[in-house]
């Protein structure tokens, strides 16, 4: 067998044998990159894998990563979530279509905190389901509205997968994050718009109990605890729109603030500081773990000189630009349906990025879109992460919450249409940063 | 006191590690944008760099025994309670031998940079075993992690990483 085939057809086999039995996903792409070393190049697996693994762990551009994670940790445990309901459903009760608003802006503010669409999609049903039932709202829109807006969400700044995607594809994060702001806009806008349009065409499904008016100051009460982040949200994206601060540095301004708006409504404790810390350092340990183990294995590819030879077959094959966007679409919501966002992207960086910096595709682009597709493969049919949540969370059928989610799903895959058809809604942004 | 319970406070005590080195990353970029303002330059950028290595490997054996590694869970829904606690027992053998393996390289490389003099790059020429043996420390307490869990399975009782609910026993 061809060398290259050879060293492609033993890393999936591998990955997937791995994968498939259970083994940690750090762990699996170590050993298959070692074996790779071992059968398909000339050089010791052992020395080339340490010096990797050495310099994608220290990487400054990471450092980023822990500190936006402990910010978020902190402020889910100041209170934010169980003000997240309160604070916001006195401002949407006039829209039509109501309280369900609450999922698409509520799901908008968390991503912005938390790390992970499922973690965004599980906190902010736990408050908002009991809260919609109760007013009698129409069931499917409350669970499709949920699933379609934990998944956007992760556009919006400061978003832990686009720092894992700077980090892998070597893009400045401060520019990834200012070009996610417009498309993760446009998708609450999406969003919104489908819901008030559906209430206004259901009259009768659409009845919901509302709640009784509250005067301006009543409502800036309800919302004290959720306005600061607010505030602390938009002046991280600006210090770092500006070129004030990176996103390391507005990172750790968002932890001072974070810990001065718990230490403002006293749910800053000892316990509760520690708890963060300790949890924030799982996560980043478990993310961070997986981009060193996928360096490994990024490197080992490139050695087998796999990419050059995909993408020799990519050119070979006449497939255009759309086309190679079309496969790798149909790719990310296949292995959508076992994993998770930031393993989906982790485990596809060393084979798909050569291949779209060979076929001519900018990389900040691409990671746009990139979120975008993956966040699709997590409310897709059969299997997608969301979907599962939300199914422990309100007890229905699998399929039942699969198409309540259908249309935002559908919205989702219109504005991939609209970013490939006119990019600039993902570079406008951060060119007029560049200037 | 038994080899287990000292084993989870190294576990846990991993875990502060890693806390502190990530603590540290924003105290240091911190003293970076204060020093600045002072128009005195501090360059922390690098150091910032080594905590988030400590961080990230110290934590590694913490994370694990907490069960938030990230794994595809095909078979958690496995009906033989047998044939999963096998899965589990080659898992851990796997995550063993490769933890094994990295932490052997990585020593090998940090004695490199010690008996080389390597410094790192920046104004700070810190000596690079330093940082590097951190990954060491954390990769060889991985090691030991992974390999006590195949050693309850091996007796019959669940690993750590799993929750309370979960069945291996017919």
């Amino acid at each position: 067998m061809d060398p290259v085939m050879g060293a492609s057809v033993l890393m999936i086999v591998l990955l997937f044998v791995l994968l498939a039995s259970g083994v940690w996903i750090a762990v699996a792409l170590v050993a298959a990159g070692a074996a790779v070393f071992f059968f398909y190049a000339p050089v010791d697996p052992g020395q080339i894998i340490a010096s990797t693994i050495w310099d994608a762990s220290w990487s400054w551009a990471l450092t980023a990563l822990p500190l936006f994670i402990w910010m978020g940790e902190i402020l889910s445990r100041s209170g934010l979530s169980a003000n997240l309901f309160g604070g916001l459903a006195p401002w949407l009760r006039r829209w039509p279509g109501g309280l369900l608003h609450v999922n698409v802006i509520g799901c908008g503010v968390m991503a912005a905190v938390a790390g992970s669409s499922a973690v965004t999609c599980a906190t902010v049903g736990r408050m908002s389901i009991p809260e919609l039932r109760k007013r009698g709202y129409n069931q499917s829109m409350m669970v499709g509205s949920l699933a379609g807006a934990g998944t956007f969400g992760l556009l919006i700044p400061p978003s832990i997968i686009m720092i894992v995607y700077g980090v892998l594809a070597q893009q400045s994060v401060a520019r990834l994050f200012i070009a996610g702001i417009l498309p993760g806009l446009m998708l609450i806008a999406l969003y919104s718009s489908y819901i008030a349009l559906w209430a206004l065409t259901h009259g009768k499904e659409a009845v919901a109990q509302v709640d009784p008016p509250m005067s301006f100051v009543e409502k800036l009460r309800r919302s004290r605890d959720l306005l600061p982040v607010l505030l602390l949200i938009v002046a991280i994206i600006a210090s770092i729109y500006g070129g004030l601060a990176t996103p390391t540095e507005a990172a750790t301004i968002g932890i001072l603030g974070a810990l001065g708006l718990a230490l403002w409504n006293r749910s800053l404790t000892w316990a509760m500081f520690m708890d963060s810390l300790l949890s924030a350092a799982r996560i980043s340990c478990m993310i961070a773990f997986i981009i060193s183990s996928a360096a490994c294995l990024s490197v080992a590819v490139g050695f087998a000189d796999i990419p050059r030879a995909l993408a020799n077959w990519v050119q070979g094959i006449g497939l255009s630009t759309y086309g190679l966007l079309f496969v790798l679409t149909i790719l990310f919501l296949l292995v959508g349906c076992v994993l998770e966002g930031i393993s989906i992207l982790v485990l596809s960086s060393s084979v798909v990025l050569p291949m779209i910096v060979a076929a001519g595709i900018d990389p900040l682009w691409f990671g746009i879109y990139a979120v975008i597709v993956i966040e699709c493969a997590q409310i897709t049919p059969p299997v997608g992460f969301n979907l599962i949540i939300i199914k422990s969370m309100t007890g229905m059928g699998i399929w039942q919450i699969t198409r309540a989610a259908l249309p935002f799903l559908g919205l989702l895959l219109f504005a991939i249409v609209l970013i490939t058809v006119f990019p600039e809604i993902v570079t406008f942004l951060p060119d007029l940063m560049s200037n | 006191m038994t080899i287990a319970r000292v084993l989870d406070r190294l576990y846990l005590l991993c875990g502060y590690l890693s806390a502190f080195f990530l603590a540290m990353i924003a105290v240091l970029t911190l003293a970076q944008i204060i020093c600045r303002q002072l128009a005195f330059p501090l360059e922390t950028s690098e150091l910032s760099g080594f905590c988030l290595a400590a961080s990230t490997f110290f934590g590694l054996s913490h994370t694990l025994v907490k069960g938030e590694h990230v794994r595809v869970s095909l078979f958690e829904g496995l009906s033989s309670a047998a044939l999963r606690r096998t899965l589990e027992m080659w898992c851990c053998a796997i995550g063993a031998l490769v933890a094994a393996f990295a932490t052997y390289n990585v020593a090998l490389f940090a004695r490199d940079s010690h008996t080389f003099g390597d410094l790192s790059p920046g104004l700070m020429a810190v000596p690079m075993w330093i940082p590097q043996g951190t990954l060491v420390l954390g990769l060889g307490m991985l090691t030991i992690a992974f390999l006590h869990q195949l050693v309850r399975l091996m007796a019959g009782r669940m690993p750590q990483y799993l929750d309370k609910t979960t069945v291996l026993e017919d």
